[in-house]
C-alpha cells in the first residue's frame, strides 16, 4: 500500500516540477533563439517600428503586438456581456429542458476546430459584415480614426475580433455557469425572503461569483490572444501599423505562423523575438489577472 | 518522520523527471537528425539489387499533387520500394538537402550561387533538373466580366500599386468593358513565402527591369495609405478563397488552383503581342519554345540564373509566365539509394509522365526538357 502512495507521490511530484522546471526553460529558450536578432536590432526599434517586410528587411513587432491587443480586447469585450447573460439565462432563468440542450450547443462550438471557424470567417463572416456593419461604421463614423479606411475589405481586425468573440464565449459561460451552480442555496432563499424579485436576487449572485466571472474572462482572454490559425485567415495580413480597425492588419501569432515554417537566419530570430514578446504579454496578463483576483477575492472575504 | 519521507520522494521525483525529460529531448533531436531507415534485407524481385525501404524526398508544396501521384503509381506500377515526399516548402527542402536528411529535394526556386558553389565539392555536388512545369496566373473577381486582357506593364502597375482603380485609363484601353467600373482594385498576395509569389515576382522583376524583388515574399508599396488595398492570404488555397469572396479583387495562384476554384484568370500579352490564357497548352508551348531556340545549363551546372520568364518565351500561342520546378540530389549515394534514386527518376521522366495530365493544372515536360532530366539522372553515382 505505502509503495503504491510511494510512487503515486513521486509521480506527482516529478510532474509537478516538470511544470515548473519548462517555464524558465523556455523563456531562456527564446531568449537565446532571438539573440541573434537582438545583437543586430535595438529592442526599442523591435517594439516600435511600425512595419513587418521581409523584402525589406524590416522587423516592426508594432503592428503585430497593436493587432493582437486589439483583436483580443475587443473580443473580450465582446464576450463579456454574452458570456454572462447566457450563463444567467441557462442557470436562473431558462427551464431545464431547454438549458440542458443550449449547453450541448455551447459545448459544441466551444469543440468546433478553430481552421473549420476560420473558413467560416473568410467565406460567410467577413463578406457579410463588410456589406453590411462595416459600410454602415465607414459611412457614418469614419470621423473616428478607427473606423477610417481608403478601401473597404472584409478581412481585418474587427472581423477577427468579432469571430474571435464568437469562439472564445463557450469556454466563458461554461466557467461561469460552473460557478453559478456553485453559489449556495441559503443565499438565494435569504434574499427571496427578504421579498427580492428575481432581477436584484440575480444580481446578488452575480456579485457572489464576481471573482469566478473574472477568472472565467480571463481564460477566455487567454484563448484569444494565442489563437493563431482562424485569426490568420481573416486578418488580411499586411502587417505596416494601421491605428484603423478595418485596415488589414497582423497579430503576433499570426506572423509566427505565416512565416516560421521557411525562415532562415535573422527573420527567424526575429520572429522568435516575437514569440518572446506575446510570452512577456501573456506572463503580464496572468500578473494583473492575479492581483485583480485577489482583490476581488479579499473584498469578497471582508 | 511522514514529513521527512515525503520531501525525499519529492526530490527522488525531481530527479526521475530530469532524467526522463532529458532522455525524451535527447530522443527527440536525435531522432530528428536520423536518415531514413534502410532495411538490408527487403524483399526485392531482382535477387541482384538491394532496394532500399524507401526513398525521401521533401520540398516544395507546389509538386506535391504530382509527387504523391507518381509516388503512388510507381509503387502500384513496380512494387520495388516506396517514394515518401513531404511537401515542407521549398526553402525548408534546400534545407534538408543541406542536412542530408533526404534522398531528394524538390524546389520551386533553383539553388542560389553560393548554394551551388557550397555543395560542389559534397557528394559528387548537386544534380539540379527540370520536374515539371510551373505557371502562375491572375485570378480576379470582378461581378459580370469573365475576361480581362492585361499587358505585361499593366499586370506590374496593379501589383505594385500604381494603378489603383479598375478604370484606370490604361486597363480600359485593353478591356472597355471596365469603363464604369469606379472601384478600387483589391489585390490578394500570399502572406507566407512561397514558390508561387518567386514566381510571380519573377515575372514582376522583369517587367520593371529589376525595381520590383524576386523573392519568396511579396513586397508591398511604400506608401502606408496604400496598404489597405492589399490582402495577404496564407497557401494557394487562402488566396483562391479571399478572391472568390472579394469583390473587385485580383490575386495569383498556380494553374492548378485557378482550375479547381473556378475563377476566371486573366489573358497575359506574351513576346509576341498576343494575350494568351494560361492552359496546359499554352504552358508546354511556352517551355517547349524557349528550349528549341535557347540552350539552357548541363544538370550539374549553376542554373540560378535560368529563368523562363526573362528567356521570353518566343512562341506565338505562348503564355509568358511559366517556370520549372526543380529536383535536386547529390551525384554520389549509396549503392542502394542510387540505384532506387535512378529507377524512380528515370521513370518519371520516361513513363511518370502520362500520369501528369491526371492531376488538373500540371503540364508534361516537353521531350526536350525531359531529356535533360535524363541526362541528370545519368549522372547519378555509387560512392
Amino acid at each position: 500500500m505505502t509503495t503504491v502512495r510511494k510512487s503515486i507521490f513521486i509521480f506527482l511530484g516529478g510532474f509537478a516540477l516538470f511544470l515548473a522546471l519548462i517555464l524558465p526553460l523556455y523563456f531562456f529558450g527564446e531568449l537565446y533563439g532571438a539573440s541573434e536578432f537582438f545583437s543586430k536590432f535595438s529592442f526599442l526599434d523591435f517594439i516600435l517600428g511600425r512595419e513587418w517586410s521581409l523584402s525589406e528587411q524590416k522587423y516592426g513587432a508594432l503592428p503585430a503586438i497593436y493587432g493582437t491587443l486589439t483583436t483580443a480586447g475587443l473580443a473580450l469585450l465582446i464576450t463579456m456581456p454574452v458570456s454572462i447573460a447566457a450563463a444567467v439565462a441557462m442557470t436562473e432563468l431558462l427551464p431545464e429542458w431547454l438549458s440542458e440542450k443550449l449547453g450541448i450547443i455551447v459545448d459544441v462550438i466551444a469543440a468546433v476546430p478553430s481552421v473549420v471557424v476560420g473558413l467560416w470567417g473568410i467565406a460567410s463572416l467577413g463578406p457579410f459584415l463588410s456589406d453590411t456593419l462595416y459600410k454602415f461604421l465607414v459611412e457614418n463614423l469614419g470621423f473616428i480614426p478607427i473606423f477610417q479606411t481608403t478601401t473597404l475589405t472584409a478581412y481585418n481586425k474587427l472581423t477577427a475580433a468579432l469571430m474571435l468573440g464568437y469562439m472564445i464565449t463557450p469556454f466563458a459561460v461554461s466557467v461561469i455557469k460552473e460557478n453559478l451552480r456553485l453559489v449556495p442555496m441559503e443565499i438565494k432563499e435569504a434574499a427571496y425572503a427578504l421579498g427580492l424579485t428575481k432581477w436584484e436576487v440575480i444580481r446578488i449572485t452575480l456579485s457572489y461569483i464576481k471573482p469566478g466571472i473574472f477568472a472565467a474572462l480571463m481564460l477566455a482572454l487567454g484563448r484569444a490572444v494565442a489563437e493563431a490559425v482562424a485569426v490568420s485567415m481573416v486578418i488580411g495580413n499586411t502587417c505596416s501599423f494601421s491605428v484603423s480597425l478595418l485596415e488589414p492588419a497582423c497579430t503576433l501569432t499570426t506572423l509566427i505562423i505565416n512565416n516560421f515554417a521557411e525562415a532562415t537566419g535573422i527573420e527567424a530570430a526575429a520572429l522568435i523575438g516575437l514569440g518572446l514578446v506575446l510570452f512577456v504579454i501573456s506572463i503580464l496578463m496572468v500578473l494583473v489577472s492575479r492581483l485583480i483576483y485577489g482583490k476581488l477575492l479579499g473584498g469578497y472575504m471582508r | 518522520m511522514y514529513k521527512q519521507g515525503i520531501s525525499k520522494i519529492a526530490v527522488l521525483g525531481t530527479i526521475i523527471a530530469v532524467v526522463v525529460i532529458v532522455a525524451v529531448a535527447a530522443l527527440i533531436t536525435l531522432g530528428g537528425q536520423q536518415p531514413a531507415p534502410t532495411s538490408t534485407h527487403s524483399p526485392s524481385p531482382t535477387p541482384t539489387i538491394q532496394w532500399p525501404e524507401k526513398l525521401l524526398g521533401g520540398g516544395a508544396t507546389f509538386v506535391n499533387p504530382l509527387m504523391q501521384k507518381w509516388a503512388y503509381e510507381f509503387k502500384r506500377e513496380k512494387g520495388l520500394f516506396g517514394v515518401d515526399y513531404q511537401s515542407i516548402g521549398s526553402g525548408q527542402g534546400i534545407a534538408k538537402l543541406k542536412e542530408q536528411a533526404v534522398d531528394f529535394a524538390a524546389s520551386d526556386a533553383p539553388l542560389t550561387r553560393s548554394d551551388w558553389e557550397g555543395l560542389k565539392n559534397v557528394r559528387g555536388g548537386v544534380i539540379q533538373m527540370p520536374i515539371t512545369i510551373g505557371s502562375v496566373v491572375a485570378i480576379f473577381n470582378i461581378p459580370g466580366l469573365d475576361e480581362l486582357k492585361l499587358s505585361q506593364e499593366v499586370l506590374l502597375k496593379i501589383f505594385d500599386g500604381s494603378i489603383k482603380k479598375w478604370n484606370d485609363p490604361q486597363l480600359v484601353e485593353l478591356n472597355p468593358q471596365l469603363e464604369n467600373v469606379d472601384k478600387d482594385i483589391i489585390v490578394v498576395y500570399r502572406a507566407d513565402r512561397s514558390g508561387t509569389t518567386f514566381i510571380w515576382t519573377d515575372f514582376l522583376e522583369k517587367v520593371s527591369k529589376g525595381k520590383f524583388p524576386r523573392d519568396l515574399s511579396f513586397k508591398l508599396p511604400d506608401e502606408e495609405v496604400e496598404k489597405a488595398r492589399f490582402i495577404g492570404a496564407k497557401g494557394n488555397e487562402g488566396v483562391t478563397e479571399v478572391v472568390k469572396n472579394t469583390r473587385y479583387s485580383i490575386g495569383y495562384v498556380e494553374l492548378s488552383y485557378a482550375v479547381l476554384s473556378g475563377l476566371n484568370h486573366a489573358a497575359v500579352q506574351n513576346k509576341a503581342g498576343n494575350f494568351v490564357k494560361a492552359s496546359t497548352e499554352s504552358v508546354v508551348e511556352a517551355v517547349r519554345s524557349i528550349i528549341e531556340h535557347l540552350k539552357l545549363p548541363d544538370p550539374l551546372d549553376d542554373w540560378s540564373t535560368v529563368s523562363l520568364i526573362k528567356l521570353e518565351p518566343p512562341s506565338p500561342n505562348a503564355y509568358p509566365i511559366v517556370s520549372f520546378s526543380y529536383v535536386m540530389l547529390y551525384v554520389e549515394n549509396s549503392p542502394e539509394k542510387a540505384a532506387a534514386l535512378r529507377e524512380f527518376l528515370a521513370w518519371v521522366y520516361q513513363k511518370g509522365q502520362k500520369y501528369v495530365a491526371d492531376v488538373p493544372g500540371y503540364a508534361p515536360l516537353p521531350d526536350n526538357a525531359a531529356q535533360i532530366g535524363l541526362k541528370g539522372v545519368s549522372y547519378i553515382r555509387l560512392t
